[in-house]
């Protein structure tokens, strides 16, 4: 028989204790938890609660999009799927496939939230931890006269002042009379809390970028997509989460080539280095990488690493001082910038992406009436104040 | 020659300990720099805990000695092996407070006392990892909590995410 722990006189943790225990949990046995007892169950609904365990440092792990050549199928010879790898370390790469639950196009994820296109004109909300949906109003954006949608690029985030999630959309338009893209881009956001959308208006948005990707990446307030100028000159467009605007931030200050547009094919890749913006570089016929890293409103060149034998192509960020790589056999590799390591990762592909998903406890549904049942015990969280803050 | 302290446990145990090791404890810095810990340093943690928060202790400070012994050349490579010290020390260390809870437990709030966040952590750590497959009546009892839900409520929560009780 277990035996019953009697530790203070009443047998329990002290609650700032428990509240750090359970800060430390996966999502899956903090929602089982929540029927342990109603304080339990308030505190895993608390909104600071969430945020700081959405926030625990080894709150990462790895989502793999790969796309290979299967020569054994005459019909379909290129295949992807998606894969979620719990192993925190990376050492045991089994993985789940979550193509079946996720089918079609998807975004993210930010703070472990998908945006998902698979449904026509809608979107859902998809958390991918706790599972939970939310489909989105329809988003019926007001265009000009004789346009048509060319491409759509988006962006999904905290407002942090608001404390409010959006997901802003920019609409690169195309005008059918004239037979060109059309001046302005239209920009739509849809605010998590008051479950709507609206056009932006007030800034001309200009229409000549070429988007790297269709998402973004997001920092503290603000989202940013790497972007190509008409002139080749490449640039990264931000966009304010609260205040609502966008400008347009240059990039480090790399050498040109003297062709420009050869130049521009240089691949960068723009991501979060130690709650940095970093933007990783290689240039395409060199062996080496150098990560600058957006520090006070600046680029400065923060590491540099190799040079290699082989050739690499730049895929991702993971932990510090560790990078994701292609290899010139198409292997993913891991590499670890402060021990020099290459780790491979035995995957093969033509393309891969490597998202990093935060388990999060963010709550995707409609406001949950059993909240407003319980008389949650505040105390509990009022006790742990300086923990939470 | 190292500066001694003498700690004493609640059951009147004295342990004599080098400064810098208990020094890592924030509550005993404070208490020998504002002068209050002159001879004996009375604790409120029982012997049997006191003795595995020193342990722990030692072990860190151990670390810290090497490592500013170190020089550059080769500090990798020894800091891997190291690493790999420390992860088995760590294991041991975890295996025997998994055996006994009442001394994991009285150690998470000794450290909490002791104001020690690398052990605190690490012990909050240790219990996240024991309970974090259980069901909630196997925590009730670990934590010694009466489950004030009524059926019917407790009913609604656990169909909210039934997949979260699947193994």
């Amino acid at each position: 028989m277990e035996r019953e722990i009697i530790l203070t006189s009443d047998g329990a943790l002290p609650d700032d204790l428990v509240v750090e225990t359970l800060l430390r949990l996966p999502v899956k046995s903090l929602l089982r938890f929540r029927s342990v007892c109603r304080s339990w169950y308030g505190l895993v609904k608390n909104s600071n609660f969430i945020y700081k365990h959405l926030k625990k440092d080894d709150n990462i792990r790895a989502m793999i999009r790969c796309t290979y050549y299967d020569d054994t199928d005459e019909y379909d010879e290129l295949k992807s799927y998606f894969s979620l790898v719990p192993d925190k370390t990376l050492r045991d790469l089994s993985f789940e496939n979550l193509d079946p639950k996720i089918p079609g196009i998807r975004i993210g994820p930010y703070d472990g939230i998908f945006c998902l296109f698979n449904n026509p004109r809608r979107i859902t909300l998809w958390n991918v931890t706790t599972n939970e949906f939310r489909v989105l109003p329809k988003c019926r954006a007001h265009l000009p006269c004789y346009t048509t949608v060319h491409y759509s690029n988006f962006g999904f985030g905290l407002d942090p002042i608001a404390d409010d999630y959006k997901l802003v959309i920019i609409l690169t338009l195309w005008h059918e009379k004239r037979r060109e893209f059309y001046d302005f881009s239209h920009v739509t956001v849809y605010t998590f809390s008051t479950n709507s959308w609206r056009d932006l208006k007030g800034f001309e948005m200009r229409h000549d970028y070429m988007y790297d990707r269709i998402d973004n990446v997001y920092l503290n307030g603000f989202c940013y997509w790497l972007v190509l100028r008409t002139d080749y000159h490449k640039a990264i467009l931000s966009f304010d989460m609260n205040g609502e605007m966008f400008e347009e931030i240059q990039g480090p200050n790399i050498p040109e080539r003297e062709d420009i547009f050869e130049s521009s094919l240089i691949p960068w890749t723009l991501g979060i280095y130690e709650d940095s913006l970093g933007l990783l570089y290689s240039d395409k016929y060199a062996h080496s990488f150098d990560l600058w890293m957006m520090k006070g409103g600046s680029w400065i060149k923060y590491l540099t690493f190799g040079p290699f034998i082989e050739t690499y192509q730049p895929i991702g960020y993971w932990r510090k001082g560790e990078f994701f790589l292609q290899s010139n056999n198409k292997r993913l590799i891991l590499y670890n910038s402060e021990i020099k390591e290459m780790r491979d990762l035995g995957i093969t592909g033509l393309w891969f992406s490597v998202h990093i998903l935060k388990e999060s406890l963010i709550p995707i549904k409609g406001e949950d009436v059993l909240v407003d049942l319980f008389d949650i015990p505040w105390n509990i969280l009022g006790i742990t104040d300086s923990i939470l803050s | 020659m190292a500066i001694m302290y003498a700690l004493k446990s609640s059951d009147n145990e004295i342990f004599e300990v080098e400064q810098k090791v208990i020094e890592q404890s924030e509550t005993i810095k404070k208490m020998i720099e504002d002068g209050a810990a002159t001879g004996e340093i009375p604790l409120q943690v029982s012997s049997k805990t006191l003795a595995k928060v020193l342990e722990w202790c030692k072990q860190r400070q151990h670390k810290t000695v090497e490592n500013e012994n170190d020089d550059n050349k080769g500090k990798r490579k020894k800091e891997r092996d190291e690493d790999d010290d420390i992860k088995e020390w760590e294991n041991k260390f975890s295996d025997e407070l998994k055996a006994d809870k009442d001394v994991l437990f009285d150690l998470l709030l000794a450290s909490n006392y002791l104001d020690l966040p690398a052990l605190l952590s690490f012990l909050c750590q240790l219990v996240a990892d024991m309970v974090a497959g259980k069901m909630p009546e196997e925590i009730r009892r670990m934590f010694n909590i009466e489950n004030d839900f009524t059926p019917e409520e407790e009913k609604a929560i656990t169909a909210e995410h039934g997949w979260a009780f699947q193994p």
